[in-house]
C-alpha cells in the first residue's frame, strides 16, 4: 500500500517536470523517512555508497577525454585525413561521418559529447560539400549513437553500476560487433541515399606529400583507442585507469601540438564533465535508494514470479523489454530509464537464464535508440539546436536509421553470439 | 599543389568552441544574474565561480592521481595504495558540487512534454511546484546527511586513515548548495510572475 504511495509521488513529480533524479529521490526518501520511520542514516549511506565507487570515476574522465580530444585538434585532423581517403567517392562526406564516428567511438563514451565535439564539425563539412542540411543533421544524429556502443561506453558503465555484478570490460567487448553492424548499415544507407540524391561534390585526390603529412598528424589520435581498448582488454588497466591515462595522454599531445592546448580548454573540459556527470551521479544516487526499497519490499521478486508464471520464454521476455524500452525511450532520456528499470529487469533476465552481458547489451542499445526518437530525444534536441533544422523534418530524416538500429537489436536478441562471442574470445 | 592546399585549408574546421555546445548553460547563468539584485548577483556569481574552479581542480587532481598511480605501478613497480580511496573521496565531492551547478545550467533531465503544453500562467505555477519538490528532497537529504555525520566521524576511511566524515560530509554540504540553487531558481520564477 505504502509502496503505491511512493509510486504515486514519483509519477506526480515526473509529470510536473521535476528532474527525474529528484523525483525518484523524493519518492524514496519520503518513504524511508515518513512512511517507514527508518533511521535517516540509511538514506544518506545509500546515496553515499552509490557515488563512492572507483568504476564510476570513469564517467567524468571519459567525458573530459572527448572534449579534450577535440580541443587538442585531434578530431579535426582525423576528419581531414578521412576526407583525403574517402573524398574521391560520391557520398564521401557521408562515409566520413560514419567512419569518424566509429573511430571516435573508441575514445569518447557518450553520444552527447560526440554531438557537441565531433558532430558540429561533421555537419559543417557535409553542408559545405553540398549535402542537404536535414540529411547531414540526421546522419550525424544517428552516427552519434555508435559512440556509446563501441567501447568505451559511459552508458554501459552506468548500466553495470546500476545492476551490479556485471563486468564492464565484458560489456565493452560485447558492444564492438553491434557497433560495427550499426556503422556498416549506415554506410550502406548512405551509399543508396547519396547516389539517389546525387549529393555532394567529388573531391580530387590529395598529393601524396599532403597525405603523408596528414597521416603523421592523425597517428596520435589513432593511438588513443589502441591505448584505451587494448589496455582494458589485455588487463593492463582497469576501465577507470584507461580513461585517466587517455586524459593525460591527450593533454600531453595537446601541449606538444601547434596551436597548444590552453588552460581554458582544460577548465572547460572539466567543468563540462562535472555538469554532465553530476546529472548521472544524482540519478545513480537516487536510483540506489529506490532500488534498495524495491528489493527490501521484494517487488523485484514478485514481478519476476509474475512474469515467469506468464510462461513467456527468454526470447519473449527480451522482446517485451525491447518494446517497453523503445516506447519509454520516446518519452524519457536513456540514463534515467536504465537506472530506474535495469535493477528491476536484469535479475528477472537472470532467472530466465539469459546471460548478464547479453541482456545488458540489448538493454543499453535499446535505450540508446531512444536518444534519437521523438518527441523526447536529447540528441535530436542538440542537433536541432546546433543546425536550426526543425524537430519534425529531422525526426523524419532519422527514421530510416532508427529502423536499422531496431533491426540490429532484434538480431541481437535472437543471436546471442553477436554480443557474447567477442568477450568469450578474449576471455572476459 | 595550390588546389590541394586550398582544399585542405577549407576543410580544416577550427575545433568547435564549447560555448556553442554549452551555450544553454552559460547563457542561462547570464540571464539569471541579470535578474538578481546587484548584491545578490555579486555574491552568487562569486559562489558559482568558486564552485566551478573547485570542480576543475578536483577533476584535474583525480585524473592526475590515477595516471601517476598507473605509471608508478608499471614503471617503478610501486603501487600508491591511497590513490583509489582518495580519488573516490574527490569523486563524491565532484558529483555533489557539480549537481548544484548542473541545476543552474538546467542540465538535470526531466520530462518536460506536459509542462511545455500548458498555457503560460499554469506552466509557471507548475514549474514553481516542481522546484518546491526539488527543495523538499534536498531538505530530506540534508537532514539524513547530518544524521549520518555522527557515526561517520567516528568511523575511519580504511584506504586513507582519515575519518569517514570527510567524504560523507559531501552529502549534506552538496545538498545544501543544491537547496540554495533551487531557491535562487524559485525566486527568479516568482519574480517572473510579478513582472
Amino acid at each position: 500500500m505504502t509502496l503505491a504511495v511512493i509510486g504515486l509521488i514519483f509519477f506526480a513529480t515526473i509529470v510536473i517536470g521535476v528532474p527525474i533524479a529528484f523525483g525518484m529521490g523524493l519518492a524514496g526518501s519520503t518513504w524511508i523517512l515518513f512512511f517507514q520511520g527508518m533511521e535517516p542514516t540509511i538514506l544518506a549511506r545509500r546515496f553515499y555508497y552509490a557515488l563512492n565507487s572507483f568504476p564510476l570515476l570513469a564517467i567524468p574522465l571519459f567525458i573530459m577525454l572527448g572534449i579534450l580530444a577535440d580541443r587538442a585538434r585531434l578530431l579535426p585532423h582525423l576528419v581531414v585525413w578521412l576526407q583525403m581517403i574517402l573524398g574521391r567517392l560520391r557520398g564521401g562526406m557521408a562515409y566520413i561521418n560514419v567512419v569518424s564516428a566509429m573511430l571516435f567511438a573508441g575514445i569518447s563514451g557518450t553520444a552527447v559529447s560526440d554531438i557537441a565535439s565531433l558532430g558540429r564539425t561533421l555537419i559543417q563539412l557535409m553542408t559545405r560539400a553540398g549535402y542537404p542540411m536535414t540529411y547531414s543533421a540526421a546522419l550525424t544524429s544517428a552516427t552519434s549513437i555508435i559512440g556509446p556502443i563501441i567501447p568505451p561506453s559511459v552508458a554501459m558503465i552506468i548500466y553495470a553500476l546500476a545492476v551490479g555484478n556485471v563486468s564492464v570490460g565484458a560489456m565493452f567487448a560485447a558492444g564492438a560487433i553491434p557497433g560495427v553492424l550499426f556503422g556498416v548499415g549506415f554506410l550502406v544507407m548512405a551509399f543508396v541515399t547519396t547516389r539517389r540524391g546525387r549529393y555532394g561534390v567529388v573531391q580530387p585526390w590529395p598529393t601524396s606529400r599532403d597525405f603523408f603529412r596528414q597521416t603523421l598528424r592523425v597517428i596520435p589520435l589513432l593511438a588513443l583507442p589502441v591505448i584505451i581498448a587494448g589496455g582494458i582488454f589485455s588487463g593492463v588497466f582497469t576501465v577507470t585507469e584507461s580513461a585517466a591515462v587517455g586524459v593525460a595522454y591527450t593533454v600531453i599531445v595537446g601541449l606538444c601540438s601547434k596551436p597548444r592546448l590552453r588552460w581554458k580548454d582544460v577548465y572547460d573540459a572539466t567543468l563540462y564533465s562535472a555538469v554532465v556527470s553530476a546529472v548521472a551521479g544524482m540519478l545513480l544516487g537516487a536510483g540506489a535508494i529506490v532500488s534498495w526499497i524495491l528489493t527490501y519490499n521484494r517487488v523485484t521478486q514478485d514481478l519476476a514470479d509474475l512474469l515467469l508464471s506468464l510462461s513467456v520464454g527468454p526470447i519473449g521476455y527480451m522482446l517485451i523489454v525491447v518494446v517497453v524500452l523503445l516506447i519509454l525511450g520516446m518519452l524519457m532520456d536513456a540514463v534515467p530509464i536504465m537506472i530506474a528499470l535495469a535493477p528491476l529487469l536484469a535479475p528477472i533476465a537472470k532467472q530466465y537464464g539469459i546471460s548478464d552481458v547479453h541482456f545488458g547489451l540489448v538493454f543499453v542499445v535499446t535505450c540508446l535508440i531512444g536518444l534519437v526518437t521523438p518527441p523526447v530525444g536529447i540528441i535530436l534536441f542538440m542537433t536541432s539546436s546546433i543546425t536550426g533544422v526543425k524537430l519534425e523534418p529531422l525526426s523524419l530524416a532519422v527514421f530510416p536509421f532508427v529502423v536499422w538500429m531496431t533491426i540490429v537489436v532484434i538480431l541481437m536478441v535472437f543471436f546471442p553470439p553477436l554480443t557474447l562471442w567477442l568477450p568469450k574470445l578474449i576471455g572476459l | 599543389m595550390s588546389t590541394s592546399d586550398s582544399r585542405v585549408s577549407a576543410a580544416v574546421v577550427p575545433p568547435v568552441e564549447l560555448e556553442e555546445a554549452d551555450a544553454g548553460g552559460r547563457r542561462r547563468l547570464g540571464e539569471q544574474w541579470a535578474r538578481l539584485p546587484l548584491a545578490w548577483r555579486r555574491a552568487d556569481a562569486g559562489l558559482v565561480a568558486a564552485t566551478q574552479w573547485t570542480l576543475c581542480l578536483v577533476g584535474v587532481l583525480f585524473a592526475a592521481m590515477i595516471t601517476l598511480e598507473v605509471v608508478s605501478r608499471y614503471v617503478f613497480s610501486f603501487s600508491i595504495y591511497f590513490v583509489n580511496a582518495a580519488a573516490r573521496l574527490l569523486l563524491v565531492w565532484f558529483f555533489m558540487l557539480g549537481a548544484g551547478i548542473a541545476l543552474r545550467h538546467g542540465a538535470h533531465v526531466g520530462f518536460e512534454l506536459l509542462t511545455a503544453a500548458l498555457p503560460p500562467r499554469a506552466r509557471r505555477v507548475v514549474e514553481l511546484v516542481a522546484l518546491v519538490a526539488v527543495a523538499v528532497f534536498c531538505i530530506e537529504m540534508i537532514y539524513a546527511g547530518l544524521h549520518a555525520m555522527g557515526p561517520a566521524w567516528a568511523q575511519s576511511e580504511p584506504g586513507l586513515g582519515i575519518s569517514l566524515g570527510w567524504p560523507v560530509l559531501a552529502i549534506p554540504v552538496g545538498f545544501a548548495f543544491l537547496l540554495y540553487h533551487a531557491m535562487v531558481m524559485m525566486w527568479l520564477r516568482l519574480r517572473a510572475d510579478a513582472a
